[in-house]
């Protein structure tokens, strides 16, 4: 069991009491929640600017505010604990460098990147009843692939940290250790990379969510690049514990395309 | 009256009709079962690997295949010379054949459209000014239902005739808006607004990037097109989105929309413009 400080957390479970208004702030998402005797009430709401993070808590002496659209779920009076999840995003990420990477013949580099997560909101017991799934951070749609056939996903703008000192802690990401090993003649030009997010987990750690690792081996582009996911927490942190599964079966190897070079994506 | 024709009745069904009658019952009943089952297993086979547009053509030539079949069987069983009645049917086909030209023709366009496959059940497709989604392609007709929720019947001859744009073929789709600007108005500035407005709105995709183009110098504005990529099911989120964005950030930006000014004069048309004096402002020394 991982040992934690004795303040609550944002994915820590809360017992919630009846005919009480709760809020939780993941900086860039405020969710609301609502018991009455059976039914339990959700709305979520984004501000303009991101917020402190905040666990769950009364909201006292204040009514919900009108603008709030809260939807309702029938769960039940044994039901009474809410615990907010973090999950990947149901759609695989293409994820573009702020400034183009090229990565040498024979060359590796490991990056790390931060993949805004989901929140889960899961009510309890008996089993976790997912009430919803709420996007920490709404991403732009983005297309991999030729204009008559390919992949609708989500886009993200990364640095491409170097080392973990230089990422920001935010409540609402979960960090993807990515390790490029360049096998081909050629220098790598890594424009953009799709991250099958759907086959990773979830790890949370004393202080940052994480993934699993990604290997990603390059070796030219008329061959597929070889995507390895990796096995358990990832080595950077200490005390990791899975908080959630992956979406989709963890397979061994994913031959997948998944570096880009094709320019004509942004022709007409 | 009623005693002698019913007397006739009994005498028609003499025990060896009314056994004709039950198997010709049974015959008919089985034939329908047997059809249904087919269709079903059909449908359960081709589940994976045929389209629904496919899916219904063998259905419904199981289904008429089979009602032909039945209707000779039953007419054996009534005594009915079957090669007579074919070779009657050949002449009547040719009567039937001159008398249905059209017809014809939008049965074999159909068969032509089916082959071809231009459009799949539940794709948007625009022919003319009509627009809707398939509901079913048919051998003489294609039906079609708007999006104000009218059923709308093409014949094939007329959509192999003429241009058909199949709206969902492909996954995204670019939507081109047109923009005039004040000819003040700073083109670099407007160029980075126009991209900041894209990728702030999660339907408009990334990639492909947003196309501005300058298109022309108008008579009061200067024209852009402005074309912006979308999954094809998020067009009305886009639509009703990014206009609105542009209009409230053009505003914060004080960038102007030129358009057409109407003046009203009331009365004779040969009045003189109205002019309004105002005092030159001292210049300061």
């Amino acid at each position: 069991m991982v040992k934690r400080n004795s303040k609550p957390e944002i994915w820590d479970s809360s017992t919630v009491k009846s005919e009480t208004l709760y809020q939780a702030s993941f900086s860039t998402l405020t969710v609301w929640l609502k018991r009455s005797r059976e039914d339990w009430y959700l709305a979520s709401q984004r501000p303009d600017k991101e917020t402190d993070p905040a666990p769950l808590s009364e909201v006292k002496g204040r009514k919900p505010r009108q603008d709030l659209n809260f939807s309702r779920w029938v769960v039940g009076q044994d039901v009474s604990t809410v615990q907010f999840v973090p999950a990947m995003p149901d759609r695989s990420i293409v994820v573009r460098p702020a400034v183009p990477l090229k990565v040498p013949a024979g060359k590796d580099a490991l990056f790390f990147m931060s993949i805004p997560v989901w929140v889960r909101v899961m009510a309890q017991p008996p089993n976790g009843i997912i009430l919803c799934e709420l996007p920490s951070l709404i991403l732009s749609n983005t297309w991999f692939g030729e204009p008559t056939s390919g992949e609708l996903c989500y886009a993200l703008r990364t640095r491409a940290m170097r080392s973990l000192e230089e990422i920001e802690k935010r409540p609402y990401t979960a960090i993807c250790p990515v390790s490029i090993r360049n096998r081909a003649p050629k220098e790598l030009n890594f424009e953009r990379l799709c991250v099958r997010v759907e086959y990773l987990h979830v790890y949370r750690g004393r202080q940052r969510l994480w993934t699993n690792e990604l290997e990603m081996r390059y070796q030219g582009d008329e061959h597929s690049s070889q995507v390895t996911i990796g096995k358990g927490a990832p080595k950077f942190a200490e005390d990791l514990e899975k908080v959630c599964e992956a979406r989709e079966p963890v397979e061994k190897t994913l031959l997948k395309q998944s570096f880009s070079f094709l320019r004509s994506l942004t022709g007409f | 009256m009623f005693e002698s024709i019913w007397a006739e009745i009994v005498g028609f069904f003499t025990p060896e009709r009314f056994r004709t009658l039950v198997v010709i019952l049974i015959v008919i009943v089985a034939g329908i079962v047997i059809i249904k089952i087919l269709n079903t297993l059909t449908s359960r086979v081709t589940r994976r690997y045929l389209s629904q547009q496919y899916k219904m053509l063998i259905r419904k030539a199981i289904r008429y295949a089979g009602a032909v079949i039945l209707l000779f069987i039953v007419l054996h069983l009534l005594g009915v010379k079957i090669t007579a009645l074919l070779g009657a049917a050949g002449i009547v086909g040719i009567a039937i054949g001159f008398a249905s030209q059209t017809s014809m023709s939008n049965l074999i366009s159909g068969l032509f459209m089916i082959s071809e496959k231009p459009f799949e059940i539940g794709d948007v497709i625009k022919m003319e000014t009509t627009v809707g989604i398939v509901l079913s392609i048919d051998l003489l007709s294609v039906k079609i239902r708007t999006f104000d929720n009218q059923y709308i019947r093409i014949p094939n001859e007329k959509l192999l005739g003429s241009e058909l744009t199949t709206i969902t073929r492909f996954p995204i789709r670019r939507m081109d808006i047109n923009l005039g600007v004040a000819y003040k108005t700073d083109i670099n500035h407007l160029k980075s607004v126009l991209q900041e407005i894209a990728a702030a709105n999660p339907f408009c995709l990334d990639e492909p990037e947003p196309l501005i183009v300058f298109t022309k110098f108008g008579d009061s504005a200067l024209e852009f097109l402005f074309g912006v990529w979308f999954y094809k099911t998020d067009f009305l989120n886009l639509k009703n989105s990014i206009m609105q964005e542009i209009k409230e950030r053009f505003d914060r930006e004080g960038i102007e929309i030129p358009f057409p000014h109407l003046s009203l004069y009331s009365g004779s048309v040969t009045d003189p413009m109205p002019i309004r004096i105002v005092k030159k402002p001292r210049s300061t020394p």
